[in-house]
């Protein structure tokens, strides 16, 4: 299978053409339908047309959701399936495979907003206005109001037979379109409010999250873990949610990859890697107090923090009050060309997340042959073996596994041995399966 | 005629505690664990007990006794003896009842179900006279048939073993040391002059121990006039039918509900319906049949996974580096005479921990998970090596001691 699909998703969407759709309610006069009958029965082997609803895709994202967005959509059209993917704002992406489409391309004008916006809090140290409570840009919030109104126009444009829309910021957008054309919609969960911000769980977002996972007529949640977390806190019934877990891209193998961390490696010490956002999610103070623990019984180790986030200043100082300030390296934020060299050139990368949905950066670790330590707390440990595993909260267990990786070179290479074979099984072919699973349940239960 | 011979596996290791780095130096114990987890061996010889040795016995005892030419035999590693002290000595009494029959013959091994044949010589056979002595304590026999940990076998064994005195070896009639022949009859071994050879029939064996319950199997369901019929046919072109297998076949890996126990009660008078058949124990097959052939098997072969090698205990970097830095210590340990440190180390020594960390086929599945008591065989491998980072310590601290 190459990189780039085949261009099934190109279609030209002719207007004026209606798609058969069932009333449940009354028409509201704002909206104008028309009733075209379709006599014949909807043939199994049609294919799926489905329309996406995104924030980001990649090179503009700036986590893993863009990225899975972007691998979901071009497995689904590698298999057939026609996707309109729309997206929040015009940016120079290239998705062949799909037809992309811009809300704020349509009739309906946006207002010019002033503000960045990631779908992420921004670090501290960068704060240049005066400090909020909200850990959300208030104005991105209502952006993605914005985008679920645009997403009408959008809806009653084109023809497809299924919404799928990712996360809490295109499910309004999913909501609105399935109104308007009486198609059933798909949620897909990547990420909960109470992965990102555990106690401090934003009203709003988490509003916004619950009417999308209610109004959807199915769900799809990355993990068991995730998948666990709508039951308990959405009140969701556990049979209307699939997991469908995240996937690796094959790679091409690399061209020589840079080693990094040369000086201290000449040194004779090891280099242990945590790579993710600086937020409370991923767990960085959890990595440190288990340097710390690490550094008392194999002191010639370096502990570097690949990443940036609202806990940059935080971790800063965490490592000066355990005294360990002289082995922890910051590298601020990793472009995406640097990540196979930073992996490679780790001796063991730690992924200590606290709520981790998946952790697409477990599989990237393994598939770059660098020994792995993942959280159980995370969707990544329910699909790898050849990792170890820890309780993110016990520090004494995690130095005990790091220690025991690197006082035994002999378990870093069984591990090294079948690390890749292991990440690499998890296809995005298999995710791409599952939301195809759906599509056909929802277009046959009608 | 076709003379049967029953051999059984009886052992259980003692399973290594999780030990942490930060365990080491503490005083920690390597094998009591009551918390009643996956690694608290009473529990799990308890259960074991309950659901095979105890049952399995008063079968066996009962068809001893009403068949008077019926024979089986054993071989009971050392590690598993010691964990019948205590509460457990109904299990004991139960393998003496049986031994008592005098149709009941009792193999050796090593004490410790070990693998130091292929490391000391000289401690292979310290753990084989170890064994010798406990067996002649508890059951007052002289075992005069050998089988290694998990038939274990090649050329250079066969010498050792008829050195130690005995007359014959128990190995796994694999495809790749028999070419075709066939393991119904006895063979010699190349190098060694009079032991001889009893090679497991592993197809008929697995019939029993693994295929009896399996719905797919396309001779399921298999009952003991089938059974018989199958060993029958080879009347002519065989002497002996070596069914060998682990004892936990019986209410452990077959469940009591498979109704295995009902299939080896009738087994007895079903294979002597047939007169041509009888049973015989490993030293009355080695009296009755002379050795055909000379086998020449350089090569170590055993009894376990598809391969029939040394794979299952050591395939994986982590495997041997663990055995290799664990017979390091040989010298060392055995040099300074504290007695607690070498049973420590012996019991290291048990196969079951190897084994724990093999990443053969590990996630499809298979066998090794199942009898994996550990998450995976990595947090096997860390618990064994930072034991091993106490014992070390340990002998250190003697060493100061006696200075």
């Amino acid at each position: 299978m190459g990189f780039l699909g085949i261009s099934k998703g190109i279609f030209m969407a002719s207007i004026g053409q209606i798609i058969n759709q069932a009333f449940r309610r009354s028409i509201s006069s704002l909206r104008s339908y028309f009733f075209v009958e379709n006599d014949s029965p909807k043939p199994k082997s049609e294919k799926e047309k489905v329309l996406m609803f995104g924030w980001e895709l990649p090179p503009f994202n700036s986590g893993g959701l863009g990225v899975a967005c972007f691998e979901i959509a071009r497995t689904l059209a590698d298999r057939g399936v026609e996707i309109t993917f729309v997206l929040p704002k015009n940016k120079k992406i290239s998705a062949p495979f799909v037809k992309l489409l811009y809300a704020e391309s349509e009739n309906i004008r946006l207002r010019q907003v002033k503000t960045r916006l990631y779908p992420y809090a921004r670090s501290l140290s960068r704060e240049s206005d005066k400090f909020t409570d909200n850990r959300y840009d208030r104005e991105l919030i209502k952006e993605v109001k914005r985008y679920g109104h645009q997403a009408r126009s959008i809806a009653r444009s084109e023809e497809f037979s299924v919404i799928h829309a990712h996360d809490w910021l295109s499910f309004p957008a999913g909501v609105e379109a399935k109104k308007v054309s009486g198609k059933p919609l798909v949620a897909h969960v990547h990420a909960t409010e109470f992965d990102r911000s555990g106690e401090n769980v934003d009203p709003e977002v988490f509003k916004i999250e619950k009417a999308g996972l209610h109004k959807a007529d199915q769900i799809i949640a990355v993990s068991h873990l995730t998948k666990a977390t709508l039951v308990k806190h959405y009140g969701i019934t556990p049979s209307k949610i699939t997991v469908a877990h995240n996937g690796i891209s094959r790679r091409e193998p690399e061209k020589k990859l840079e080693t990094l961390f040369e000086p201290f490696k000449k040194n004779g010490h090891k280099v242990i890697l945590f790579l993710g956002r600086l937020t409370m999610q991923k767990g960085p103070d959890y990595f440190l107090r288990a340097a710390q623990r690490v550094a008392q019984i194999y002191p010639k180790t370096i502990f570097v923090v690949a990443g940036t986030g609202d806990m940059e200043r935080q971790i800063i100082e965490q490592g000066a009050a355990l005294g360990i300030s002289d082995k922890v390296f910051f590298t601020g934020f990793v472009k995406d060309e640097a990540l196979n060299s930073i992996y490679s050139s780790a001796d063991l990368f730690v992924m200590p997340s606290v709520s981790e949905p998946f952790g697409i950066v477990a599989l990237e670790a393994l598939v770059n042959k660098t020994p792995t330590i993942i959280s159980k707390q995370s969707g990544a440990s329910e699909v790898v073996d050849h990792a170890l595993k820890v309780d993110f909260w016990d520090i004494d267990e995690m130095a005990n596994k790091i220690y025991a990786v690197l006082s035994n070179p002999s378990l870093g290479e069984c591990m090294k041995e079948h690390g890749q074979a292991d990440a690499q099984k998890n296809t995005w072919d298999k995710t791409a399966e599952k939301c195809i699973g759906v599509y056909h349940e929802l277009s046959s239960a009608k | 005629m076709a003379s049967i011979c029953f051999y059984f596996q009886v052992h259980q290791p003692l399973r290594l505690n999780k030990f942490s780095v930060f365990d080491i130096g503490k005083g920690r114990s390597y094998f009591s664990n009551d918390s009643g987890d996956a690694l608290d061996n009473l529990k799990i010889l308890k259960k074991v007990a309950t659901k095979c040795y105890l049952p399995a016995n008063r079968m066996f005892l009962k068809l001893l006794r009403e068949h008077p030419d019926f024979k089986i035999s054993f071989s009971i590693s050392g590690i598993f003896l010691d964990q019948l002290e205590g509460e457990m000595g109904e299990v004991l009494e139960s393998f003496q009842e049986l031994v008592k029959t005098g149709r009941v013959e009792l193999m050796s091994e090593t004490y410790f179900h070990s693998l130091a044949f292929l490391y000391s010589k000289d401690e292979f056979a310290r753990q084989v006279e170890l064994h010798r002595k406990k067996i002649k304590k508890l059951f007052n026999i002289q075992p005069k048939v050998f089988r290694n940990t998990e038939l274990i076998y090649n050329n250079d064994l066969a010498k050792e073993v008829e050195k130690l005195g005995f007359n014959g070896i128990l190995l796994e009639g694999a495809d790749h040391v028999l070419f075709g022949k066939s393991p119904n009859f006895l063979y010699r071994a190349k190098g060694a002059k009079k032991v001889k050879l009893l090679l497991r029939n592993y197809k008929l064996s697995d019939d029993i121990s693994f295929r009896f319950s399996n719905h797919d199997w396309e001779e399921f369901p298999l009952d003991a006039s089938k059974f018989s019929s199958w060993a029958s046919s080879i009347n002519g072109s065989g002497e002996v039918i070596n069914l060998f297998m682990d004892y936990e076949t019986f209410g452990e890996h077959q469940w009591e509900e498979t109704g295995i126990f009902d299939f080896l009660s009738n087994l007895p008078r079903e294979l002597l319906k047939h007169p041509d058949n009888n049973f015989v124990t490993p030293s009355e097959a080695i009296k009755k049949y002379p050795a055909r052939e000379e086998l020449d098997i350089e090569n170590f072969v055993s009894w376990a996974d598809v391969e029939r090698d040394l794979s299952a205990w050591l395939s994986n970097p982590m495997q041997h580096d663990a055995m290799s830095k664990l017979y390091e210590l040989e010298a060392e340990i055995l040099s300074r005479g504290d007695q607690d440190l070498i049973l420590d180390w012996r019991r290291l020594q048990t196969s079951d921990h190897f084994y724990y960390m093999c990443t053969k086929f590990f996630a499809d599945g298979d066998v090794h998970k199942y009898f994996n008591p550990y998450d995976s065989p990595y947090e096997a491998f860390i618990s064994f090596m930072n034991v091993l980072g106490d014992l070390k310590l340990r002998l250190q601290s003697s060493n100061k001691k006696k200075k």
